[in-house]
């Protein structure tokens, strides 16, 4: 299944109970991808073994609009967990610019991340993953209101020896 | 403005100038990037080169041709394993010679005949010559869409067809396109070579945003920060700013782990970070030399990698390129460095460790086998199972 199908697939689906938010200004698009990828050190073992990643992190905010909190989705790498998890790196991202409106109280925003090795080809292969796995916070499959969901951020890796 | 039909661009930033030292024969060669990967259709036209020899200037065009299979599986032409035609043209792109390859090994001239379809091939071959039919679109600056068919064929004795400098191809247009083939004189002494590397672009600095050390292993330490005591990033930086622009935001992370299999280190990368991983089980106990030779190879895969990323470069910058890329232009640096870091070190031990890990490039197995043996059984002495080099307590 291609990366740009599931993301649509996940996206649809999301849309049932999140607002869909398409990257409106590219500055800030820019600064939160490369905010996240700065902070994006996939796993050497996995990226020895090519495997593609898909999950999400979900980012609480407080009325200030600065984070609060942030957590990850059920198949995030464990050797990721602890640094996407840190708020500071995202300190900087103006997020009423990235949700077009101003933040609510207990609003989160859910950012889908793909990591997948860079073949040339478009198709990837997801072995693990049902689709509500990315909604999956905590080990929970809740049902997430009052969110917001951005387009999926990929990122392609390469391995050379 | 460049228009979206165009297959590639000519890089004036890459042009070089070179004169021959015995022919005196001058030559101007300018890049041709392709902006679309095979798989898109685009004609490969690689670069275009002018010469000057005796008072008569002429100009030619390398191009390169995939076969239906290796477009199929690759969106750019890798030196390694290109599988198809390095062809050369006049300026008006009449064919005048070219070479079939597969596999990144030339194996035969290629004869130009063109055909309206691969069905009005396969119905004119007569002969027991084993031949294959290549086929590619070319559109340029104007939109215009161009469709030509090659043959390339063994000879009688299933060699290389005779160059005869005489190919009648006349290209069959599409959509108001149509080349028009003519053959051309003898070929002359320019060719295509699999392993050259692309021409230099001049430097303007190659960073990293960050360089982390994450190592454990009290020896990769040591090693480590005796290359570092010694400008050894300044000295990484140089060289690959040999060939290229680099200004990067890219976070170079140096770690290790119990790497399965022969490597010594591996190198991954993504868009803002890489990560170099020394393997415990082979370095943990070699010597300096050999860590830091690794480090530095692994670490030239990170600047490539941040290259491609700043640059969206649409030629895959994959592993075999870049180690193709490695061992024409860096061998003889890495050397030097290696030596700067430990000025008992031979050259000829230094080269021998920084031939390490390009055992797969072209010009390793052109290498004379028993020199190639030599470097080998040089370089074996520095790993944990010999003594040579600077070891730990």
């Amino acid at each position: 299944m291609s990366i740009r199908l599931i993301c649509m697939l996940f996206c649809t689906m999301m849309a049932i109970s999140c607002s869909y938010k398409s990257f409106g200004q590219d500055i800030e698009k820019a600064k939160l991808e490369k905010a996240i990828g700065k902070q994006f050190r996939y796993p050497a073992d996995l990226a020895a073994n090519k495997v593609t990643s898909f999950f999400a992190l979900r980012i609480f905010l407080s009325s200030e609009g600065k984070v609060d909190s942030i957590q990850t989705s059920r198949f995030t790498p464990k050797k990721m967990i602890t640094e996407l998890t840190k708020k500071s790196y995202l300190s900087g991202i103006n997020w009423e610019k990235v949700i077009h409106h101003k933040v609510q109280v207990g609003e989160s925003i859910i950012i889908p991340l793909v990591a997948y090795y860079d073949s040339g080809q478009n198709e990837q292969t997801f072995y693990e993953y049902t689709l509500t796995d990315i909604i999956n916070f905590n080990g929970v499959n809740d049902v997430i209101s009052n969110c917001a969901i951005v387009p999926t951020i990929a990122i392609p890796y390469n391995v050379y020896k | 403005m460049q228009s979206p039909h165009t297959t590639g661009e000519l890089d004036w930033d890459g042009a070089r100038i070179s004169i021959g030292p015995v022919t005196g024969k001058s030559k101007i060669e300018v890049p041709y990037r392709l902006n679309k990967p095979f798989e898109k259709g685009g004609k490969g036209i690689r670069k275009i080169i002018f010469t000057k020899d005796k008072g008569i200037i002429a100009g030619t065009m390398f191009v390169i041709v995939a076969t239906e299979e290796y477009a199929k599986f690759h969106a750019g032409f890798n030196t390694q394993d290109f599988t198809g035609v390095i062809g050369e043209y006049d300026l008006n792109m009449r064919f005048m010679y070219g070479e079939y390859y597969e596999n990144g090994i030339k194996k035969r001239k290629a004869e130009f005949v063109s055909y309206s379809s691969k069905r009005a091939f396969l119905n004119e071959i007569k002969t027991e010559r084993e031949c294959q039919y290549l086929q590619d679109t070319y559109v340029d600056a104007d939109g215009v869409f161009t469709v030509y068919g090659y043959s390339v064929c063994t000879d009688d004795q299933g060699n290389s067809t005779p160059n005869t400098g005489a190919g009648s191809g006349v290209g069959v247009g599409g959509g108001g396109g149509g080349g028009t083939g003519g053959g051309a004189g003898p070929h002359q002494d320019e060719h295509w070579d699999i392993d050259e590397v692309p021409p230099p672009v001049i430097s303007q600095g190659a960073s990293f945003d960050s360089l982390r050390i994450e190592l454990v292993s009290p020896c990769l330490i040591e090693a480590t920060k005796l290359a570092m005591k010694n400008d050894f990033q300044n000295a990484v930086l140089k060289t690959f700013n040999h060939f290229f622009i680099s200004q990067s935001e890219v976070d170079v992370y140096v770690g290790e782990a119990p790497l399965s299999g022969n490597l010594y280190g591996k190198t991954s990368g993504s868009i803002y970070n890489i990560e170099i991983t020394l393997n415990t089980n082979l370095l943990a106990h070699a010597s300096k030399e050999l860590i830091i030779a690794t480090l530095y190879h692994e670490m030239i895969h990170a600047l490539f990698d941040a290259r491609k990323t700043q640059t969206n470069d649409p030629l895959k910058w994959g592993e075999a390129f870049q180690h193709t890329i490695m061992a024409a232009t860096y061998v003889d640096q890495m050397s030097s460095s290696l030596r700067q870091i430990f000025p008992s070190l031979s050259k000829d031990d230094a080269d021998a460790l920084s031939w390490g890990g390009l055992e797969e490039t072209n010009a390793w197995k052109l290498m004379d086998p028993k020199i190639a043996n030599e470097i080998l059984l040089k370089a074996d002495q520095f790993d944990q199972t010999h003594k040579a080099g600077t070891r730990c307590p």
